[in-house]
């Protein structure tokens, strides 16, 4: 007989027992787990803004006032209040005094100041939005709590701007500076913040896990979630089928309604409905011949069959919206209806085009089949009228970089302009502004006129004054032809039925998951 | 071993009467027949030819019936009458991809086998190389870097299988060259390029054949592959393996999606290889399947 030592047999046995146990143990802890349909590749707030990786700027970060509820409304945050000098280049706010970092140390107005600064320096994320508005060196802490912004110039929207400057422990990011990076690479994979909740785990491949911040200033409700996971999970099927098993419990709001059938027939998902701002949109590249010919680009808006992508891919789940501006958000221009899906008048139209046609390219969003669909369908109609479509899709993140790049953008990106910011410059400024050029404005338009009113509504205090301005800025750049806007979204958000108190608000779609709780 | 050396026509006769009388090389040899047949005959075959580019929104995701055999895709067009259409692209790649990786490797494998010099060893250490890597992690990094398009597609598949018929054709050019008969051809004086050509080619045909014809079969596979994960032809070319792609998000519900392009893809995938198995069993006496008399 061959002698055989049982330790190692009953180490297997063990190791087995535990792998087991795994699975149990995490729903045993009741963990809120959100399938996230775009990768965490970074948690630096200042880095990334978007949508798609919100989560990490919501739930590790505070800002100085908050966005909360549906239509959005500004709560204060971090600072309690603040003062504009009647001028409008002087915002003093005064913090809060009770607020802790995850480490334990307080946060005061030098870590407010580093932050910005943070921003301005690297020159990513929301510093678009910043920079035409502060320099380096403008912000000052008088004192320990108390912040003051000099802006360069006065701004009807810096006050909108605020929750997005995300404050970070400045101490902590400064003793893991290398090189004068300002933390870059400490900061993509740690967290250094006041948020909600506390960085547990993290791979850039599968996501974050992150506990619950007891010591949060604003303190907890009776309920709450312990432990959340967003976790990277790419196929829309995955996603479907593990929230009607139970294995997540919360994932993107914006399914096609082909997905939220199957949601609403199993008995696991509840839907919370919401009426949403995030346009969905052909960015055209208005600098690139043919498209800087504007019978190129009216040939363009009349070949989108917008009726059959709404009524039919989208069971018309969604409504029409005929300028970049969400026809629920003031601004936006009253009684102007959209272009219609005519291909008579978009050959008429193409035939004044002088430039010789060439083959165009469209960019789609790999892992957003509803993007891939509008382009097919644009695709099929362009190719009646003799302009030939090519797709190429890729990951967000691939895409948007491009996108900001004005050489190796697309000829045309179908994709959703979210809300950052409850302000018509959230849609219109930032994507045909000229101040964003290089910025956010990816469809390279420029028209003095449209600017004038654009920059006028940005330094205007007269609310009446802001709405007319931008309704005739979204006029020019809808008569100009300079994007395909299709529709203003709905927010269909699958949750498990176990969980209760999401708090939707358009910025950041229900991803602030302070409120939640398991029923 | 020993070369019976028939006339060619005799050759191919008495091959092709032996394979009519093998029941699975036959299979094969008929769903490639259908394959190339669908090819041939899909503006007539469809049923909606027009929806290799058109769609029809009102109609998305219909089960199949009457008007659509196989039902509808996302967009509303006939799975069907793509799916036709898509024979003619699977066929394109693999004669395209396997022929150009033929050219390359075998006379690359004739080359180094024939001579034993530090140039062979080069190639064959080239070949390695391409070798170490699985190949459809190699053919993934090259469709991705040169962008999605059946042509980069075929570059790619071309550019990382030649080392498979080289590897093959440089051992069985190493084993004949010791052969009396190519000896002596040697000895009366013929060139190099002639003995290759005309005594050790011939010899070793049979192997690249049997090679040939499983590995279309692989690259069938590969190059669905390559299309599920984006990396193929961009819409609205009917790939089978992007239409695949495309019917996961509706799965189970559509299951007629991606039945259709799966059944089709395993179906001609086996008849290569049931072809490729049966010339194997007549043209390479040494590997039989077993339990079949000679």
């Amino acid at each position: 007989m061959i002698p055989i030592s049982r330790r190692p047999l009953l180490g297997l046995a063990a190791a087995a027992a535990a792998t087991a146990a795994m699975p149990r143990e995490a729903h045993a802890a009741d963990r809120f787990v959100y399938a996230n349909n775009s990768n965490f590749d970074t948690l630096d707030p200042h880095v990334v803004f978007d949508t798609a990786r919100v989560a990490v700027r919501l739930n590790f970060y505070d800002g100085l006032y908050r966005w909360v509820d549906n239509p959005p409304k500004l709560i204060p945050w971090l600072a309690e209040s603040h003062e504009t000098s009647a001028d409008g280049l002087d915002w003093v706010f005064k913090l809060r005094r009770d607020v802790k970092f995850h480490d334990g140390s307080p946060m005061t107005a030098e870590d407010v100041v580093y932050s910005i600064e943070r921003i301005l320096a690297l020159n990513l994320g929301a510093a678009p939005l910043f920079r035409p508005l502060l320099e380096a060196g403008a912000t000052t802490a008088p004192d320990a709590h108390t912040v003051r912004f000099r802006l360069k110039e006065p701004s009807a929207i810096f006050g909108s701007l605020v929750p997005d400057i995300t404050v970070v422990n400045s101490k902590l990011v400064k003793r893991n500076e290398r090189d004068g990076d300002w933390g870059r690479a400490w900061l993509a994979r740690n967290v250094a913040g006041t948020g909600s909740f506390r960085l547990r785990r993290y791979d850039p491949a599968v996501g974050f896990i992150a506990q619950r911040f007891p010591d949060h200033f604003a303190g907890w409700g009776p309920k709450y979630l312990d432990e959340i996971e967003f976790r990277t999970v790419l196929e829309t099927n995955t996603r479907v089928l593990g929230m009607i098993r139970g294995d997540y419990h919360g994932t993107d709001g914006y399914m096609t309604p082909d997905q939220i059938d199957r949601f609403r027939a199993s008995d696991t998902v509840q839907i919370l409905e919401q009426e949403s701002m995030r346009v969905f949109h052909f960015c055209i590249h208005n600098a690139r011949a043919p498209m800087n010919d504007i019978h190129f680009r009216k040939a363009l808006v009349h070949a989108f069959d917008y009726d059959g992508f709404i009524n039919d891919v989208l069971k018309g789940s969604v409504v029409r919206n005929p300028t970049i501006i969400p026809n629920n958000m003031w601004g936006a221009p009253q009684g102007l209806e959209g272009y219609k899906f005519d291909l008579d008048l978009a050959k008429a139209e193409l035939a004044k085009v002088q430039a010789p046609l060439r083959p165009i390219t469209i960019g789609t969003l790999a892992g957003f089949s509803e993007t891939e669909q509008a382009a097919s369908v644009f695709q099929a109609n362009l190719r009646k009228i003799g302009i030939e479509a090519r797709i190429e899709s890729a990951p967000w993140p691939t895409v948007s970089s491009r996108m900001r790049n004005k050489d190796q953008q697309y000829d045309m990106v179908p994709y959703w302009k979210s809300t950052y910011y409850a302000d018509p410059n959230n849609w219109l400024g930032e994507l045909y502004g000229s101040r964003y050029l290089g910025g956010g404005n990816v469809s390279y338009y420029s028209n003095p006129e449209v600017d004038q009113r654009i920059e006028r509504a940005l330094v205007s205090t007269d609310q009446e004054e802001r709405q007319r301005l931008n309704e005739e800025a979204a006029r020019m750049v809808f008569d100009d032809a300079a994007g395909v806007w299709i529709y203003n979204t709905k927010w269909f958000g699958p949750y498990s039925k176990r969980i209760a108190g999401i708090r939707f608000c358009p910025v950041g779609s229900g991803q602030d998951m302070r409120w939640a709780h398991f029923a | 071993m020993s070369a019976p050396n028939h006339g060619f026509l005799a050759g191919a006769a008495d091959i092709a009467r032996r394979l009519l009388r093998d029941r699975a090389a036959m299979v094969g040899f008929t769903l490639i027949l259908l394959l190339v047949l669908a090819a041939i005959f899909a503006p007539w075959l469809a049923t909606h030819p027009n929806d290799v580019y058109e769609i029809h929104t009102a109609r998305r995701l219909t089960p199949p019936g009457a008007e659509h055999w196989m039902g509808t895709d996302r967009m509303g067009a006939d799975i069907y009458s793509r799916l036709l259409f898509g024979a003619r692209i699977t066929i394109l790649i693999a004669v395209i991809a396997v022929g150009t990786a033929v050219l390359v490797g075998v006379p690359i494998g004739l080359v180094a086998g024939y001579y034993r010099n530090w140039f062979s060893d080069l190639l064959m250490r080239l070949s390695d190389i391409f070798l170490a890597v699985p190949q459809i992690v190699l053919a993934i990094a090259i469709a991705q870097t040169l962008g999605p398009s059946i042509e980069n597609v075929i570059l790619a598949l071309s550019a990382t299988y030649w080392p498979f018929w080289a590897r093959l054709v440089y051992a069985e050019t190493r084993s004949i060259k010791n052969e009396t008969f190519v000896e002596a051809a040697i000895a009366l004086g013929a060139s190099a390029p002639r003995v290759m050509i005309l005594h050790i080619l011939p010899n070793i045909a049979s192997a690249i054949i049997v090679r040939t014809s499983i590995g279309m079969g692989a690259t069938i596979l590969t190059a669905a592959a390559l299309g599920f994960l984006g990396l193929g032809a961009p819409p609205p070319t009917p790939e089978w393996g992007r239409t695949i792609a495309e019917s996961r998000e509706y799965l189970p519900e559509a299951w007629w999606y991606a039945l259709a392009p799966g059944i089709a893809i395993f179906l001609v995938v086996m008849g290569f290889n049931l072809l490729g198995d049966g010339l194997r069993d007549i043209l390479d006496p040494r590997i039989r399947r077993g339990g079949r008399g000679p």
